[in-house]
């Protein structure tokens, strides 16, 4: 192989009596040449039109054009805001020489060929922002992600709804925002839209969405993604074909409704507005594998219904007082009963607070028969110990526990001593031997122990004494301690040593400290 | 597909008709190829005109490397990539209009990546002389400079 292309290298040398090479790289197809391209950075492939005739008119027909690589980080660019809107004046900046760019560019474009892909992120006037995306709908562009911050708020162009050829859409408004076109107009429109991404819609003169998102409309839509839509009270999500659904920031929030046959995943985030008396959420969705509930605030009343092929749940609350009314304690088990299929749910600490400050839950928590692995987040006080020993009790087939401990140097947590050690029986421990029977499968089924933020006081230790003191089938119990002070290390080695000495249920069990 | 050959096995003839025998799962790597065998207008001999033995060679080696190594670190492929596309402009040239026309994304992918790194932070200068075999005096003595930064209007 070698000596052929060797030997073929040394022919062409002498036929041609030159040192360089020919110019081999003109002579690929255009397609060949656009994919080379497409992996060098913007610039770079600009820079390339001036080689030669040949060159600029690939570059002049090169379709995806990606300005984010060229205009500024996304520091500057914030920073550029920030300036920006206290000044309320143009001020001559590194995003401004951005925009120069991407408008020549476009107008030198070959008028025939389509656009692919458009993608810049850039401060400029609507009229500006308008024409550029009208340019790139007559191009038939397919993708297009644009980052704007506008002096004033705008309307989301009408052309972009009726756009044949777009495929994904999304539009991030960094400041002011920026208002949907009429309910009538979006729901005939994005007849071949795959991916819909909006973040900073202005919704208050349309406050429900509850017939947009409909099984009619958005035919192909695949994955939905609404980011701080201020002034949304009413959302109904019901597209066929939905897969993946993110919902985040918004804060009026009043009604969620979630119907999804194809949905997979689902992700909300500080949603809902926490001063409502009458929100609700309802989620069916039987096709559902991943939720993630982070940082919403408790509706009144919430039904999740179908939920079987649930794979991993996390659920944390944003709670704004403490004493939960009956309600919204109803609307929390509901939920968690919603989740009862799930192998594998993480709880955040505001929401093992809320299982632990109040006692209906023991009663009313639905078992977990499929879970295999639980984690919790809690700063693992005195008053957490009956909710975690309730959780224990729901979730009799558990593999792996994780208990990961925030400790709150506030409040004081009782420090592990001698005597205590010495008296074998402390108050948690006695409390945790009394458990021993309800917690039977549990003890009879746990295999793995993670204790992250593991510190030397009570609580912590004589969990982990009652779990390996009962374990029956304990494989490991790995403990990562927390944060402490250099003078402890000695007391942390001797209650190390201890704690290596603690009678175990299962003659394999190790514990490992990291 | 009656001949004396194994099962899954096909025959590629190159344009200097040299025969390689290849199985039939590294054949369809290349989407021509895979087409011809769904179609099932594929004799037990495939001809790949346009490709010549030295070059077929270097694609069935890659292919195979990619078949064996599906399930193997993504790492030691990435390494083996490298290796592979690193050689001759016009070894290059001919591996490129190969994968190109039988498509092979794969070895398209990782040729493309390496012209692209070739290309990659060089002057213009530079290209000119080393890719598209100008002479130093030409760029001397050229008035070649079109600016892109020209003051036209949008639209």
């Amino acid at each position: 192989m070698e000596t052929r292309s060797a030997k073929k290298k040394r022919l062409l040398k002498t036929e041609n009596e030159t040192e360089t090479g020919e110019d081999w790289i003109s002579d690929l197809p255009d397609a060949v040449l656009h994919h080379i391209l497409f992996l060098l950075p913007n610039k770079s492939i600009a820079q390339t039109s001036v080689l030669s005739k040949r060159w600029r008119s690939i570059w002049s027909s090169f379709p995806d054009l990606d300005f984010t690589t060229t205009t500024n980080s996304v520091g500057h660019f914030s920073s550029t805001i920030i300036k920006y809107s206290s000044t309320r004046k143009r001020v001559h900046s590194p995003l401004a020489q951005g925009m120069d760019f991407i408008i020549p560019v476009l107008a030198l474009r070959d008028k025939n060929s389509d656009l692919r892909i458009l993608r810049f992120c850039a401060q400029l006037s609507f009229s500006r922002l308008n024409s550029l995306i009208r340019c790139a709908v007559r191009r038939n562009v397919q993708e297009l992600d644009i980052e704007v911050a506008t002096d004033d708020y705008f309307n989301l162009p009408r052309c972009v709804t009726t756009c044949e050829s777009l495929r994904v859409f999304k539009l991030k408004s960094r400041y002011p925002g920026f208002r949907l076109p009429p309910l009538s107009i979006m729901k005939s429109g994005f007849q071949s839209l795959h991916t819909l991404s909006l973040s900073l819609v202005i919704l208050y003169q349309q406050s429900s969405l509850v017939d947009l998102f409909t099984a009619s409309s958005f035919p192909l839509l695949k994955k939905l993604s609404l980011d701080a839509c201020f002034g949304l009270k009413n959302l109904k999500v019901g597209c066929r074909g939905l897969e993946d659904l993110t919902l985040e920031n918004c804060f009026q929030l009043n009604d969620l409704n979630i119907l999804g046959g194809k949905l997979e995943k689902l992700h909300v985030a500080s949603c809902f507005d926490a001063y409502s008396s009458n929100s609700l959420v309802k989620i069916e969705a039987p096709r559902l594998k991943i939720i993630r509930w982070e940082y919403n605030a408790i509706t009144e009343s919430s039904c999740l219904e179908n939920l079987n092929s649930l794979h991993e749940a996390s659920v944390g609350f944003f709670v704004l007082h403490d004493d939960i009314t009956v309600a919204k304690r109803w609307s929390i088990s509901n939920f968690l009963t919603g989740l009862s299929h799930v192998e594998s749910l993480t709880l955040e600490s505001q929401c093992v607070e809320i299982l632990s400050k109040n006692k209906h839950f023991a009663s009313v928590l639905n078992p977990f028969n499929k879970l295999k692995t639980l984690e919790l987040c809690t700063g693992f006080n005195k008053h957490n110990i009956p909710a975690l020993a309730c959780l224990f009790r729901s979730s009799s087939n558990l593999h792996t526990l994780i208990i990961k401990i925030a400790n709150d140097y506030k409040i004081e947590r009782r420090q592990w001593n001698r005597e205590l050690w010495d008296l074998s029986n402390s108050g948690e421990e006695r409390y945790w031997d009394l458990q021993t029977q309800a917690l039977k499968f549990f003890l009879h089924n746990l295999k793995v122990v993670k204790i992250q933020g593991f510190s030397e006081c009570e609580n912590d230790i004589s969990l982990a004494k009652f779990l390996l003191k009962h374990g029956k089938v304990l494989e490991e119990m790995i403990i990562c301690p927390g944060h402490y002070n250099s003078r402890d290390t000695h007391r942390r080695e001797r209650i190390k040593s201890q704690m290596m000495e603690f009678s175990r249920a299962s003659s394999n069990a190790k514990i490992a400290f990291q | 597909m009656s001949s004396s050959l194994e099962k899954n096995m096909l025959i590629l003839r190159s344009s200097d008709g040299e025969e390689f025998i290849v199985p039939e799962v590294v054949a369809v790597m290349s989407k021509a190829i895979k087409n011809m065998v769904e179609d099932e207008c594929a004799s037990n001999t495939i001809p790949v005109p346009n490709v010549d033995a030295n070059i077929l060679a270097m694609v069935i080696e890659f292919c195979k490397k990619h078949d064996e190594s599906e399930a193997e670190a993504a790492s030691d492929l990435k390494t083996f990539d490298s290796e592979f596309v690193n050689r001759g402009q016009e070894a290059l040239y001919d591996l490129i209009t190969a994968a190109n026309f039988r498509d092979v994304k794969e070895l398209l992918d990782a040729l493309c990546q390496n012209v692209a790194e070739m290309i990659k932070g060089k002057s213009v200068h530079h290209i000119r002389i080393q890719f598209l075999g100008y002479q130093l005096f030409e760029i001397l003595t050229s008035n070649f400079i079109w600016n892109i930064w020209c003051d036209r209007d949008f639209d």
